[in-house]
Formats: structure tokens, C-alpha cells, sequence
């Protein structure tokens, strides 16, 4: 079987403007990778040209070998699910209505939605608040009800925009703490900013510069002192 | 929270049931359907019926069609008549029927002038960082008064229109059985496409990339359902003029009654709006019998307030 996710001289950008080049990525056995780089870098452009969402200029992006592109928009949600930064709940909806819109892209049928949606509510804790209206919870309950909807998406790749910034240190261990419970099962790709959680938790580090990839490695490595002052000028 | 929905839904049919026979049974003229008179059969087959069909139809597609469009435009400011929605289909259709259009001609027209008015206010409104909710409204202000003033300009103009007030604060004077059958064929195209697409309008709630990443074809889904919604209103107001806020407030009780959910909501609404309407259009015709109030006139009482409470709610959060 081919590989999971594989990037090919992606370059990408809104408009006419190309914001990332020249990107190569190969998934490997599956993991928790950690995507790192100043404001600007391309990190968000790199998960929405992933994600099918952006105009690709040139190169392509392989899904066990399919050109993300030529996939229908229900499809690449089957494969692909995609937490973005600062997500406001809509007013009026149960948690439970949010985890439940992850099973939009499956034709599966009553039952295996139902089995898909409490396993996940069971599996991100969230029995008693999946009544709750999402407007009216936190920012850290909200996150983990967002990646109860991406679980139920039942994906092999989860993307996920910042997924810590918005919260409290607690919620940002619980974040990566599940995170890295999920990685035997999923690719996990995040945009992170905190270089201790990502050493904590992360297994590869991917540091952005000006659209392109400076550095590929595990964290130790890609986080030591003078990659990092290259990158970020610190 | 499934029992919630099925009482409130139960209720609601209660309701409906409840204001057909009142709207049917009550009126100017008191006849009933026992009666034996010619005449009084005459009135309430020919008459009473198709009126009071027509208000409930009209209501459900006001109803569906203000949903909608506070669900697409992520706006609970929005309803076809404060978009301007219903004064682009009135304009549409006074000038046809001006010109002597036959009346599906008419109501195409008003469709067409209906969607170019919900195009102008979202384009005016739209941003680079989406769509400004308060340019929404006030675009649609805007163009509704211009468009009204141009509505009156035809009326005026011309010798065949019916008076202004039926135009400008809507009626049901003029219902008969070919009005209901063209109604019902609308609402039933409208309103389906609207329950078709309500749970992708649920998941287009989150934001466009969100949407998109779940599978959810946005562009779509918007013009979808931006035209059942202009649609919906604009065949109401090509038959009974501009009814105003029937689109704004039945899906706000409903939203604080069941929540958010279009999937229960839509149908909701139109339930609740054909109720609404059937006895707005009695008290039309009751409140100072033998003369007629127009129908825009008492929902407009009731919306207006209303709609002021709804914009101090928003800027108290």
C-alpha cells in the first residue's frame, strides 16, 4: 500500500501570490508531527493547500497516491480532517450536533453514525457536556468537542491549526496529551508555537521559513539553539 | 432533547389546525360550511378558503425563507423583507403585471428581481474578511427603500395596479384557488430544497474552510439556498404584496423553543408561520370589519418591536 501522505514540490498561495514553494513531505509510518516557524512562514497555507482548499500552483499532494485534487470534496473528508484556529461555535447547537457533523462526508448509514459519534464522545470525556450548548462553553471544552468531530470523521490525517493557542496551560497539556494518545492509529499534523510541548510530545518537527521547509527532524534535533535562532531571529 | 423537539413539533401542528378553523370559520361575513345558502357556500369555498390556505402557504414560505437566509448569511438580523428581498420581487412583479404578463410570467420576474436584490445586498456587503453583518442590514435597508419608492413610482404610473397599500403592507383580498395551486408548487419546491440542504447549511454555520474540510461543497450549498429562499419570498409577494418580519421573528421563537438546528428548524418555521399568518390575515379582516386592515399592517405592529429588541439584544453581548 502506498504512502500515507505524500507532498511533491508544492508551491501554493492566494490570488496570484505564492506564499509556500517548493514543499516535500513524506508521512513515513504514521505519527505526530509538529509544523513550527514564524507568523508568516506559510505554516496555515501549508495545511489549507493539504486540506484542497487553496489553489496549487505547481507539485501535488498524495493521499496512498491519489492526487488530493482529483478527489470529490466528500471524499478528501473521509481521508483529511481539519481543526482550525480560532473556530467560533455557531449559538444554538448541542456538542453533540458539532461531533455529528463529522459523519457528513459517510453515507454510512443510522447505526454506524451513532456508534462513531459516542465513541467519541466517550473517548474525549465528554458525556456531560454533550447536551451543553457549544456558544455557551469554554474555549478549552469547545476544542475538545472540535476534536471529537474530527474523530468521528474517522480520518487517517487530522490537520490542526494552533490547536493550543487560544487556551490555558491545562487545556494545552490535555490538547497534546490526546494528540499524542491518538498517534498510533493517525497522522497528526499541527501548527504549534510552544517549543517545550512540542519536545515534549511531538515525534518530528517541521520548521517553516518564508514558505519553505528549513528543517525536518525530531524535536531535539530541529529545536537545538542555532536552527532556532536561524528561524525566528532569537 | 429529541421528546423537546417532538412535543414542540406536535404543538405546533395543534396550532395550525386550531388557526385553519378559526381563519375558515370566523370572519366579515359569518358562514360556515353547514350552512345551506348559495351564496354563503359560494363565500366560504370560493372565498374563505383559498384566503385562508394562501395565508397559511404564504407564511410558510416567509417563515422558511427568513430561516434560511439567517442561516447562510450567518445573520439572525436577516429576512427576505429587511434584505430588500420582497421589495426587489414586488418590483419585479408590479412592472410585469403592468405590462400584462400572465401570472407565472409574473412570478418568474418576481423571482428573477428577487435574486438580483439578494445579490446586490451580498455583494455590497462582502468583505475580504466575509461578510460585515451590519452592512448586510443596513444594504438591504437601503435598497428596500429604494426599490419601494420605485414600486410606488410604478403603481402610480400605471392604471391596472391594485392600490399601494396592497403592494406596500401586503393582502390576501385577492386569493383564489389558481393563487394556492401556484403557492403550493412554490412552497413545495422551495421549501424542499431548503430541508434538503439544511444540514449542510448547519455545517456552513462554522465557516467556509471548516465547512469544506467536512466534505461540504460551500458555494453550492449558498446559492442553493439563497435562491429557494428568494424564490419562497418572492412568489409570496408577486400574489400578496410585502408582508414584513413573518421572516424575521417565527424562526427566532423557534430557535429559543427547539435551538440553532435548520434540520428541526426549517420545518419548524413554516409551521409556525403559516399559523401566524392565517391569524394575522383574521385579525386583518376582524380588527375593524366591514373594512380590511392590510396584512402587512399587523405583522408589522408585532415585527417591528420586535426587531428593535433583537438589535439591543445583539449589542448588549
Amino acid at each position: 500500500m502506498s504512502e500515507l501522505l505524500k507532498i511533491h514540490g508544492l508551491s501554493a498561495g492566494y490570488g496570484q501570490k505564492n506564499i509556500i514553494k517548493d514543499i516535500c513531505f513524506s508521512s513515513g509510518s504514521c505519527g505526530f508531527v509538529a509544523l513550527m516557524g514564524p507568523n508568516g512562514c506559510g505554516k496555515t497555507t501549508l495545511l489549507r493547500a493539504v486540506l484542497g482548499l487553496l489553489r496549487i500552483f505547481s507539485g501535488n499532494v498524495l493521499i496512498r497516491g491519489e492526487d488530493v485534487r482529483s478527489m470529490g470534496s466528500k471524499k478528501r473528508a473521509k481521508k483529511m480532517s481539519f481543526i482550525p484556529q480560532a473556530s467560533s461555535p455557531p449559538a444554538g447547537f448541542s456538542a453533540e450536533e458539532i461531533i455529528a457533523m463529522g459523519r457528513y462526508p459517510h453515507d454510512a448509514g443510522h447505526d454506524a453514525d451513532r456508534l462513531a459519534i459516542e465513541n467519541s464522545i466517550r473517548r474525549m470525556d465528554l458525556n456531560n457536556l454533550k447536551d451543553s450548548d457549544v456558544s455557551r462553553i469554554s474555549g478549552g471544552e469547545y476544542q475538545r468537542v472540535l476534536i471529537a468531530r474530527a474523530l468521528a470523521q474517522e480520518t487517517e490525517i487530522m490537520l490542526l491549526d494552533e490547536p493550543t493557542a487560544h487556551l490555558d496551560i491545562k487545556y494545552r497539556l490535555d490538547t497534546m496529551h490526546i494528540l499524542k494518545s491518538l498517534k498510533p492509529e493517525k497522522l497528526i499534523i499541527g501548527v504549534f508555537h510552544d517549543t517545550d510541548l512540542v519536545r515534549k510530545y511531538a515525534d518530528r518537527v517541521i520548521l517553516m521559513k518564508s514558505g519553505t521547509i528549513v528543517a525536518d527532524a525530531p524535536p531535539g534535533e530541529a529545536l537545538a539553539g542555532n536552527l532556532i535562532h536561524e528561524v525566528f531571529g532569537v | 432533547m429529541r421528546t423537546k423537539i417532538i412535543h414542540v413539533y406536535f404543538l405546533l401542528l395543534l396550532l395550525l389546525a386550531a388557526s385553519l378553523a378559526a381563519g375558515s370559520l370566523f370572519g366579515s361575513v359569518a358562514v360556515s360550511p353547514f350552512d345551506d345558502s348559495r351564496i354563503s357556500e359560494m363565500i366560504f369555498w370560493g372565498i374563505r378558503i383559498p384566503r385562508v390556505l394562501l395565508a397559511a402557504i404564504v407564511g410558510a414560505m416567509l417563515s422558511v425563507s427568513g430561516a434560511v437566509l439567517q442561516g447562510v448569511l450567518k445573520n439572525p438580523l436577516s429576512d427576505p423583507y429587511i434584505l430588500g428581498i420582497s421589495a426587489g420581487g414586488a418590483l419585479g412583479a408590479a412592472g410585469s403585471i403592468a405590462a400584462g404578463l400572465p401570472l407565472f410570467v409574473v412570478c418568474a420576474v418576481s423571482f428573477i428581481s428577487a435574486l438580483a436584490a439578494v445579490g446586490m445586498v451580498y455583494s455590497f456587503s462582502r468583505t475580504s474578511s466575509g461578510v460585515r453583518p451590519e452592512v448586510l442590514v443596513l444594504a438591504g435597508v437601503a435598497l428596500s427603500s429604494l426599490l419601494g419608492a420605485a414600486l410606488v413610482a410604478v403603481i402610480l404610473a400605471s392604471d391596472s395596479l391594485q392600490s399601494v397599500y396592497f403592494w406596500l403592507f401586503g393582502s390576501f383580498s385577492f386569493a383564489s384557488p389558481v393563487f394556492v395551486k401556484i403557492a403550493a408548487a412554490a412552497a413545495a419546491a422551495g421549501i424542499s430544497v431548503s430541508i434538503f440542504f439544511s444540514r449542510q447549511l448547519n455545517i456552513l454555520l462554522l465557516g467556509d474552510e471548516e465547512a469544506a474540510s467536512l466534505g461540504v461543497n460551500t458555494s453550492a450549498v449558498r446559492i442553493a439556498m439563497l435562491s429557494a429562499a428568494s424564490l419562497l419570498s418572492a412568489v409570496s409577494v408577486a400574489m400578496c404584496g410585502i408582508i414584513g418580519f413573518v421572516g424575521l421573528i417565527i424562526p427566532h421563537i423557534i430557535r429559543l423553543a427547539i435551538g440553532g438546528n435548520n434540520v428541526f428548524l426549517i420545518p419548524a418555521s413554516g409551521l409556525l408561520g403559516a399559523s401566524f399568518l392565517v391569524t394575522a390575515d383574521l385579525l386583518s379582516r376582524t380588527l375593524i370589519s366591514p373594512a380590511e386592515l392590510p396584512v402587512g399592517v399587523v405583522t408589522a405592529f408585532i415585527g417591528a418591536p420586535f426587531f428593535i429588541y433583537l438589535l439591543r439584544r445583539r449589542t448588549d453581548v
